[in-house]
């Protein structure tokens, strides 16, 4: 069997493949130059008898002892440079399979519209994308940008070939073809995820806070999908995960409306009153941290909520197969299995130009009351989880507290880059602009105006 | 560094380790002949 048609489904050792190392004879070579690995022999071969001719030399001492010393640590130095070179030689070379592997799959899609690619060429391919993923740190930029283009062609060569093979069940009936999708391609979904999760390896590599707009939309997007969280939307300075809270237009909404969109709107003592009586259970969870950790505490936010997805997906799956129809998870159930994040679902992330405003948190999380809790209990579960998610992230104390925010202090020790807040942002600054004697009524000042004077809250650990 | 980079430079870095080899081989030939000339002036003194 030549190496081409490896069996993908046998257990592949991560740590010593190399895609590099395998042919394959079925691609057309391109007439571009290739790493020449025979020159990397030679030079192993010529290191290795220096090694041995050195330190027989450096085992006498006499006037030449200086010089091969010298000689010795050059060809160290030589060695390290080879190698360095080698793994650059190495990546280049796994991003050409992957590219002529991917392309190939594009060509055959596309050329046939009635050929289904064998889902095996394409398991290979993403078998192969996902080893070549975790040696990618010799690339530049660009390179990286090229394969994760790469990665999303694959995914629609993936997403074309499973529609291919569904076309005789029609869109509209959706559940079956979902049934039919888990029977036929049981691993796609799962194939989806692995390749998002690849894609993102090379804007991770970039980093973040380098990667365009749009990439920064679309690095967003995969990770919620890996993690099984939804990615909304950007809109109003900032990125928003989960659910969206509807607010209905009821005329203490449409009141902060015209206070946010009209600076000269003044409003009377009642409709102040209104206000703020309407906002008493509007809670909110801050988290401000240094620009450079943001997305690694968006990063720890997603691996809770991915490892939620899994103990629900568990639970929904015992409780189907104990004969329930339609099961349906508790919050309670949620938490007696371990779950770290189904406290909040609906959160954003501010976006560059947004966090460079100083007086706004990075993340601003809504606090959503249930059939069971108030929003307030939901807020102070809400902390209590995220103290756990962050907790790893080491992050520092805040160094800017967020307006109207005020830290979380258990047990008289401040939790670093965690605050909280009660009522509205923009109500506030209305207020202090306007009527700040209002403000001082309504709210604490000694605690930035974030909780009225007689809320407290019951942190646990 | 593209491929032809890479070759061109292992290329060169092979040169210079072929230059260290040949270096350290006469050493080892000038010790050898030091050794060999001590010998033969212990040997007719």
């Amino acid at each position: 069997m030549p190496q081409d048609e490896i069996n993908t489904t046998e257990e592949i050792d991560l740590t010593t493949i190399e895609v590099a190392e395998t042919p394959n004879v079925n691609i057309p070579t391109e007439t571009v130059e290739v790493v020449n690995n025979n020159l990397f022999e030679e030079a192993e071969q010529k290191i290795t008898e220096i090694g041995t001719i050195g330190q027989e030399l450096q085992s006498e001492t006499d006037e030449y002892s200086p010089e091969v010393s010298l000689l010795a640590q050059k060809a160290i130095d030589i060695d390290n440079e080879i190698k360095k070179i080698k793994e650059r030689g190495t990546q280049l070379t796994n991003m050409d399979i992957i590219h002529s592997r991917i392309s190939n799959l594009k060509k055959q899609n596309e050329q046939d519209p009635d050929t289904i690619i064998p889902m095996g060429q394409i398991e290979q391919a993403i078998e192969y994308s996902s080893i070549a993923s975790r040696r990618i740190n010799a690339l530049n930029e660009d390179e990286l940008m090229q394969f994760a283009d790469e990665i999303y062609v694959l995914q629609n060569v993936l997403n074309k070939t499973i529609d291919k093979g569904l076309s005789d069940i029609p869109k509209e009936d959706y559940n079956r073809h979902l049934q039919e999708r888990l029977t036929r391609y049981p691993k796609s979904f799962e194939q989806n995820r692995q390749l998002l999760g690849v894609e993102n390896t090379a804007y991770e590599q970039i980093g973040f806070n380098k990667l365009s707009s749009k990439t920064k939309e679309r690095y967003l997007h995969n990770i919620c999908s890996v993690n099984h969280e939804m990615y909304k939307t950007h809109k109003e300075g900032a990125y928003w995960f989960g659910f969206i809270a509807h607010r209905e237009e009821t005329p203490e909404a449409l009141l902060l409306q015209q206070i946010t969109n009209d600076p000269s709107k003044i409003l009377s003592s009642q409709e102040e009153e209104i206000l703020f009586e309407d906002e008493k259970n509007t809670f909110k969870v801050h988290i401000s941290v240094p620009y450079e950790r943001k997305i690694d505490v968006l990063k720890a936010i997603m691996k809770a909520k991915g490892s939620d997805a899994e103990i629900s997906d568990k639970l929904f799956f015992e409780k189907k197969l104990n004969g329930e129809e339609n099961p349906i998870i508790t919050n309670k159930e949620m938490d007696e299995a371990g779950t770290k994040a189904n406290s909040f679902f609906s959160y954003k992330m501010l976006d560059d130009e947004a966090s460079n405003l100083n007086n706004v948190a990075d993340f601003i999380i809504y606090s959503l009351k249930t059939d069971e809790r108030s929003a307030k209990e939901i807020t102070e579960k809400i902390v209590s989880q995220l103290k756990n998610i962050l907790e790893p992230l080491n992050l520092p104390q805040i160094e800017k507290m967020p307006r109207y925010s005020t830290p979380v202090v258990i047990n008289g020790e401040t939790v670093p880059a965690i605050s909280v807040v009660q009522g509205n942002g923009d109500f506030k600054d209305y207020l202090m602009r306007n009527d700040p004697a209002t403000l001082d009524r309504f709210y604490d000042r000694s605690r930035n105006y974030a909780l009225r004077p007689n809320e407290s809250f019951t942190f646990s650990q | 560094m593209n491929a032809t980079e890479i070759n061109q430079r292992v290329q060169e870095l092979n040169l210079l380790l072929g230059y260290i080899y040949k270096r350290l081989v006469e050493i080892k030939d000038q010790r050898g002949m030091k050794a060999l000339t001590n010998q033969l002036q212990n040997a007719t003194r």
